[in-house]
């Protein structure tokens, strides 16, 4: 195989070996599953022929993953570039933000957002991510995100335990009130720990994008788009007091 | 008479647009808001007609498409400011533009060469829609003589020729992104028998994998990390000056505008190659045309003319495959194609048939997007260019919860943001090691209508292969596949050349 146009000096990776493998087991565990669809007979009725089995095209696509697979390892065997093994090691260095941002990511998604007012979550989101990534403060970094990790962990263990409450009840809104507490210690916290001007400029820029976004945001999507948000407790049933207030006064 | 009635249909679609005033809030609002997306480093066309999406899904679909379609227009031209301004394209569709645009900036002239890429953007626009207009009905025409054979082939080119146009490193890896794609597309129920492939007994995953979350997850989180990983500062902002249009040099290089609104065109049309290829081949040809090409990188206003004619030119070039065939032309038209789809609008030859003011219409709200790109680049490119100083750090957060929200608020169920993370973080690792995302996502769009149509052609053969060999049609699209995946084979080249090179003996 040759290079595309783009960038004809290139060929490959050391790690091509290892994706290459995996997409073998990725292909193999298609076909496993495509051989357990119905391949001949009848289904709900349906009288079934090779060409309409619902496995047929699942076995193409991995029939030609397979392939490509092979294909790029011998590929990446023959061009000599495992010899490299300095550019694999250099690949592996430095991921460290990588997996903190991917973690931050994936901690809000699976831990907060189904156990915490969206605005609340929002809000300790922006606050942890901009304070570890904007203030360029090594010390303040470490203490947002560990509040934000182990704020999730805790949330994560509770679900596990079955302890999450049930939206719009007074324990739901006691969480969303913990979480929100933690958030604000957080910054006071960070505050406190640098008398650098910059740095609590920025720490300011922080706070204001973590409080004004959420919000915006919320309002926008519940009132004006009419889209629920994933879960909605204190601050959204705070915010909704105040919509149809207003809405009554009008 | 046929032209005459297009032109009155396209005034009155003009007339229209025009008449309701919301319509024009939103369209100068997005298009304000594409300047921006495409202006700030770190976001790109792709990201914003895809998190754009999310807010139009109220939308009635007139509002709906002037704001993504202005969207898309306004960032593909605002990439030029920070590549102008700050040597940094800020969409990749902009890279060829700071060649010369930022020497012209730091010599004193960034007002000038922001009024010049204003200009050749709207003209690059306009004329990438006329070649929508002229050759979308001529390819319907065609394609509404295709059946379930020519459109697995179709999808199945569709995928090869972007992974192998998009790949960055060897062009077997767009493939294998393609054919992953495919694969994603296997999960949910089948559509001729309804059975559950790989849902693995999740009943939200029994409908399929939702196009846009997984668009926004492949677009957004490797964007994210990739960019904040970096770390990279922001150079210093060039003084801009006054904003002029600069009509007469835009005169002067006519031909390298037609050129480069040609090439934008030729490249959007090919699916999966993108707005950032159309501006350096047309930069590339222009020097290459030049009887001055060692003036080009020095501050030549034709090579910034002629990446950002290109560019915008791409635009129309990409909606040809879209609107006439359901294949998307670029990256942002994958976004756009999901958002349609998302609309209850399936693009394809039918939708000439099903709505056939459609094409009309995309026309006219095209003409106004670039228009409203036009007068918000010449009025407020100094209020954007202040929002260059914000620090990625800042609103790449504010993205990332975007894409949290855009993503559950489709479906409105959480499984949707899982897929979204998960498939982010996967096409961050791919991006990584080389894999383009453009064919995985065209993979998963096209997946199912590759999948339904391959076995509704059997269907029709009774099982026969060979029928797919039958059809003029099918024949050139099977040998149009072959070439393709021939053309990366070391031993089909060698002989190819021997061949070549034994013609030349005799000649």
């Amino acid at each position: 195989m040759t290079t595309s146009p783009s960038s004809a000096a290139t060929r490959g990776r050391p790690s091509d070996l290892w994706t290459g493998l995996a997409l073998l087991l990725i292909a193999a565990a298609m076909a496993g599953g495509a051989l357990q669809f119905p391949l001949r007979g009848t289904y709900a009725g349906v009288k079934n022929a090779w060409y309409v089995s619902p496995a047929l095209f699942p076995l193409i696509v991995a029939t030609c993953l397979c392939l490509l697979a092979v294909t790029l390892i011998v590929t990446t065997v023959r061009s000599g570039v495992l010899a490299d093994r300095g550019s694999l090691a250099s690949a592996l260095a430095g991921q460290g933000d990588v997996v903190l941002i991917a973690g931050i990511i994936a901690a809000f998604v699976v831990g907060l957002v189904p156990r915490v007012d969206f605005v609340v979550a929002g809000f300790f989101f922006l606050l942890a991510f901009t304070l570890a990534f904007h203030v360029h403060e090594p010390r303040v970094a470490k203490l947002a995100l560990g509040a934000f990790f182990a704020t999730t962990l805790v949330l994560l263990v509770m679900a596990g335990l079955g302890l999450t409450p049930v939206v719009r009840t007074a324990a739901a809104s006691l969480v969303d009130l913990a979480v929100l507490l933690v958030a604000v210690g957080t910054f006071v916290a960070a505050r406190a720990m640098t008398t650098d001007a910059t740095a609590r400029h920025r720490m300011g820029q922080c706070l204001a994008v973590a409080l004004a976004t959420p919000l915006l945001l919320g309002i926008t999507f519940k009132f004006f788009l009419l889209v629920p948000l994933p879960r909605e407790g204190l601050v959204v049933v705070a915010l909704e007091t105040v919509y149809y207030a207003i809405r009554g006064a009008l | 008479m046929a032209v005459a009635d297009q032109l009155l249909a396209f005034a009155a679609a003009i007339g229209h647009l025009l008449s309701q005033p919301t319509l024009v809030v939103v369209l100068m609002g997005s298009s304000l808001l594409g300047i921006v997306f495409g202006a700030l480093p770190g976001l790109t066309a792709t990201l914003g007609v895809g998190l754009l999406t999310t807010l139009t899904y109220g939308f009635d679909l007139d509002l709906a498409l002037v704001s993504l379609i202005a969207l898309y227009v306004g960032a593909i031209y605002g990439g030029s400011y920070s590549a102008i301004l700050l040597n940094i394209p800020g969409t990749a569709a902009s890279a060829a533009s700071a060649m010369d645009g930022y020497p012209m900036a730091r010599a004193g002239e960034g007002g000038r060469a922001l009024g010049l890429t204003t200009t050749a953007s709207f003209i690059g626009t306009l004329l990438g829609m006329l070649a929508l207009v002229l050759t979308a009905p001529l390819i319907v025409e065609l394609a509404l003589q295709f059946t379930s054979y020519e459109f697995f082939l179709l999808a199945l080119f569709g995928i090869i020729i972007s992974g192998s146009l998009t790949s960055p490193d060897l062009v077997i890896k767009g493939w294998i992104a393609g054919f992953l794609g495919l694969a994603l597309a296997c999960i949910g129920r089948d559509k001729l028998m309804y059975y559950p492939r790989y849902t693995f007994d999740i009943h939200a995953l029994d409908s399929g994998i939702e196009v846009v979350p997984v668009l926004i997850g492949a677009f957004a989180i490797p964007q994210i990390i990739g960019t904040l990983r970096s770390k990279a500062p922001l150079a210093a902002v060039q003084a801009v000056g006054r904003i002029i249009p600069d009509f007469r040099t835009i005169a002067r290089n006519l031909r390298h505008i037609v050129r480069s609104a040609l090439i934008g065109v030729g490249i959007g049309a090919v699916p999966g190659v993108g707005e950032d290829i159309a501006g350096w081949v047309s930069y590339g040809a222009a020097k290459n045309g030049s009887p001055h090409p060692e003036r080009f990188g020095q501050g030549e206003p034709a090579g910034l003319i002629s990446s950002e004619t290109a560019n915008n030119a791409c635009i129309g070039g990409a909606l040809i495959p879209l609107v006439t065939l359901g294949i998307p032309g670029s990256p942002p038209a994958v976004m756009l194609l999901g958002a349609l789809m998302l609309h209850g609008l399936t693009p394809g030859p039918m939708l000439s048939i099903q709505q056939p003011t459609f094409l009309v219409e995309l026309a006219a709200i095209m003409v106004l997007a670039s228009a409203a790109m036009w007068l918000n680049g010449i009025v407020l490119a100094r209020q954007v260019v202040k929002l260059l100083r914000v620090p990625a750090t800042l609103f790449l957060p504010i993205v990332a919860l975007l894409a949290v929200l855009g993503s559950y608020a489709l479906g409105l169920n959480l499984t949707n943001l899982y897929l979204m993370v998960a498939v982010g973080i996967a096409a961050y690792v791919l991006t990584e090691m080389d894999y383009p995302i453009a064919p995985l996502v065209i993979g998963v769009i096209l997946g199912p209508m590759a999948d339904e149509n391959l076995r509704r052609a059997l269907m029709v053969s009774q099982g026969d292969p060979l029928d797919f060999f039958t059809r003029p049609v099918s024949l050139v699209l099977i040998a149009a596949i072959l070439l393709t995946v021939l053309a990366q084979v070391p031993a089909w080249r060698r002989w190819r050349q021997s061949l070549l090179a034994r013609f030349r003996r005799r000649g």
